[in-house]
């Protein structure tokens, strides 16, 4: 018996060490010490009023230490950033902004970090009121990051900001320049969701231009040129629904586009999970136009009271159907 | 079968484990083996075994349990994965191991571990097929149990009349959840207790040890259930804190060092339970 207990504790201490050898400097340390800081990060965020000022001090220096000690770890990215996030608490913004700094020259193959580090360094400029700071920023989102969620987003960003300081001429720019980017994208990312997204928000680019044929176009493409992308959702269809209807009946005051867009849709698509709410949408529209609310006078409040309820009662059908087809639909996860 | 010898069969039992160390080594063993499976486990998310098993991990529960702290608090479940095949092939049989040292000391014959693991394994397949059988009723229930929260947690007490009954349904379905599992364990751990004894010391295939397990049963019902029910009591503090350390997040350390603990106590009853009841199957056996 004590033989068997005594090569049991070899084995085991054997197993250990082997194992805590062979897996040293592979991250696990770092994950582990870096864990422990973060903990008291959390603490300090949850009720910074309370904390006394050599608790920054101290907590900053564990920070800097961890990053000295782990600089290659894959969560020493995602520690400078924690740990410009407690200088922002701190309400000191150049050093947190100095941290991100780091991230951006020190991680230049790590996109996921970089893209993290610079919203961060936006945010703390938004907290600073350094507008052209929160531009350059915005710029440098496009400019490196054109493929992500927020890169997509940003030449939007951009426009909106002059809209908010009603400078016309440049919210125009700021929209001509989105919607060059945004055919750039399309063009060179056909079939894929970076395309589909960037196709999304030219239409929005179009509306606020009011250029409808430009809008209602690129909902088109959307639908018919990405059907089986995997990016639908019983939301996005409906959201895209009411839009192109609305913009549709409202400008052109007719229903033959959406009839006809939806029409092709469906021959294209003779399977398509979609069909038979496209059908319904069809048939709810020619109702709309026998009734006489589809008319030349017809105003968008009418029309979205109409389509707003014929979407409550499909939604149900739609997500129903979906379940039952095994219809994929994941919320979208862009590139990068 | 009163209260006393209930108590005194319990009693002679911990005499016979603490006299006799053939019957205490192969429940030494079942706990060495689990605490270095344990010890596997705990280096899975870390490198080199990563490299195995991080897709299986991965793909099952999220990237996010291969890094810390998630890859401790995923250890209680991957040990739960690995004790089904672990009862299945080892512990059920080392169980026999243990039975059989308990009768061979009992005749006064030579019980040296080798020996009696080597005499014990021509039982094997039948300890196999009866530890099948107990676990299959277990993952019958797991089943049910699983289909029941998933109705608890959809249950709106709320909704209709009788709320207060709902919600007390409800709460001991999700908040119960440990400990009617283990009361369920001692049910089937009685049901099944003299099957292995059977195979062993009766030297019965596994239908007729079935046949002979449930007589048994029946002739002793409350004296088998509670054998099985007091040691298992001791498992209570273990899943108190196992409880408390789920809801504290502090040091999840704590975890491994709870599972260890649960491992120790979870051998030490079932040292307990199966030696009783191999004492009472001998007593049996002696007596028609």
């Amino acid at each position: 018996m004590k033989k068997f207990i005594i090569g049991f504790l070899v084995l085991s201490i054997g197993v250990f060490v082997l194992f805590t050898f062979l897996g040293k400097d592979k991250g696990h340390d770092a994950e582990k010490v870096l864990w422990g800081i973060n903990q008291e990060f959390n603490t300090i965020a949850n009720d910074p009023a309370a904390t006394p000022e050599n608790a920054f001090v101290e907590l900053s220096k564990k920070y800097e230490n961890f990053v000295q000690r782990f600089p290659d770890a894959d969560v020493t990215p995602g520690a400078y950033i924690i740990w410009a996030r407690l200088m922002v608490i701190k309400e000191d913004y150049d050093r947190a902004k100095s941290i991100l700094e780091k991230v951006l020259s020190k991680y230049p193959e790590n996109k996921t970090a970089q893209l993290e580090a610079l919203l961060e360094v936006g945010k703390v400029q938004t907290i600073q009121k350094d507008e052209l700071g929160v531009l350059d920023t915005y710029q440098r989102v496009i400019r490196n990051f054109p493929k992500s969620e927020v890169g997509l987003k940003t030449p939007l960003l951009v426009a909106q900001y002059y809209l908010e300081k009603k400078q016309n001429n440049l919210m125009e720019k700021a929209f001509d320049d989105a919607i060059t980017h945004y055919q750039a994208l399309i063009a060179d990312n056909k079939g894929e969701k970076v395309g589909f997204y960037a196709l999304q928000y030219l239409a929005v680019c179009h509306i606020a231009q009011k250029n409808w044929d430009g809008a209602l176009s690129a909902y088109e493409a959307s639908l018919l040129d990405y059907a089986d992308l995997n990016v639908w959702t019983p939301q996005s269809l409906l959201k895209l629904l009411r839009a192109y209807n609305t913009i549709y009946v409202t400008h052109k005051k007719s229903i033959d586009g959406p009839v006809d867009v939806y029409q092709k849709f469906i021959d294209d698509n003779p399977d398509h999970a979609f069909n038979p709410i496209l059908e319904r949408v069809i048939k709810t529209l020619q109702e709309l136009k026998a009734d006489g609310v589809i008319t030349p006078d017809v105003t968008v409040q009418s029309l979205e009271k109409a389509v707003n309820a014929m979407a409550q009662e499909t939604e149900e059908k739609l997500e129903k159907k979906i379940e039952q087809q095994d219809f994929k639909s994941t919320p979208a996860t862009v590139e990068d | 079968m009163g209260n006393k010898s209930i108590f005194q069969g319990l009693k002679n039992t911990q005499l016979t484990l603490f006299s006799h160390s053939p019957v205490l080594i192969p429940f030494i063993v079942i706990a060495c083996i689990q605490l270095f499976v344990l010890e596997l486990i705990y280096f899975v998310p870390r490198y080199p075994l990563n490299i195995f098993f991080e897709p299986i991990i991965t793909k099952l529960w999220g990237e996010q349990f291969m890094h810390y702290p998630y890859n401790i608090a995923i250890l209680p479940k991957l040990f739960q994965y690995i004790q089904g095949p672990l009862f299945l092939f080892v512990t059920s049989f080392l169980i026999g191991v243990a039975v059989n040292a308990l009768a061979k000391v009992n005749n006064d014959e030579p019980a040296k571990f080798g020996l009696v693991l080597k005499d014990t394994f021509k039982h094997y397949i039948h300890i196999f097929i009866g530890a099948l059988l107990a676990f299959l009723v277990v993952l019958a229930f797991s089943e049910v149990y699983e289909l029941l929260i998933r109705k608890a947690l959809t249950m709106d007490p709320n909704r209709g009349d009788k709320y207060l009954l709902k919600l007390i349904v409800k709460m001991t379905i999700l908040e119960g959840a440990p400990y009617i599992n283990l009361l369920f364990s001692i049910f089937i751990t009685a049901l099944f207790g003299y099957v292995i004894p059977a195979i062993v010391i009766g030297n019965l295939k596994i239908f007729p040890a079935l046949v002979e397990n449930f007589k048994i049963l029946c002739s002793a019902p409350i004296f088998t259930f509670m054998v099985t029910f007091i040691p298992t009591l001791l498992y209570v503090p273990v899943l108190i804190l196992r409880g408390g350390a789920q809801v504290s997040s502090t040091a999840p350390e704590m975890s491994i060092l709870l599972l260890v603990l649960s491992i120790i106590v979870m051998v030490a009853i079932d040292a307990v339970i199966y030696t009783t009841l191999a004492t009472y199957y001998l007593m049996k056996k002696e007596g028609s």
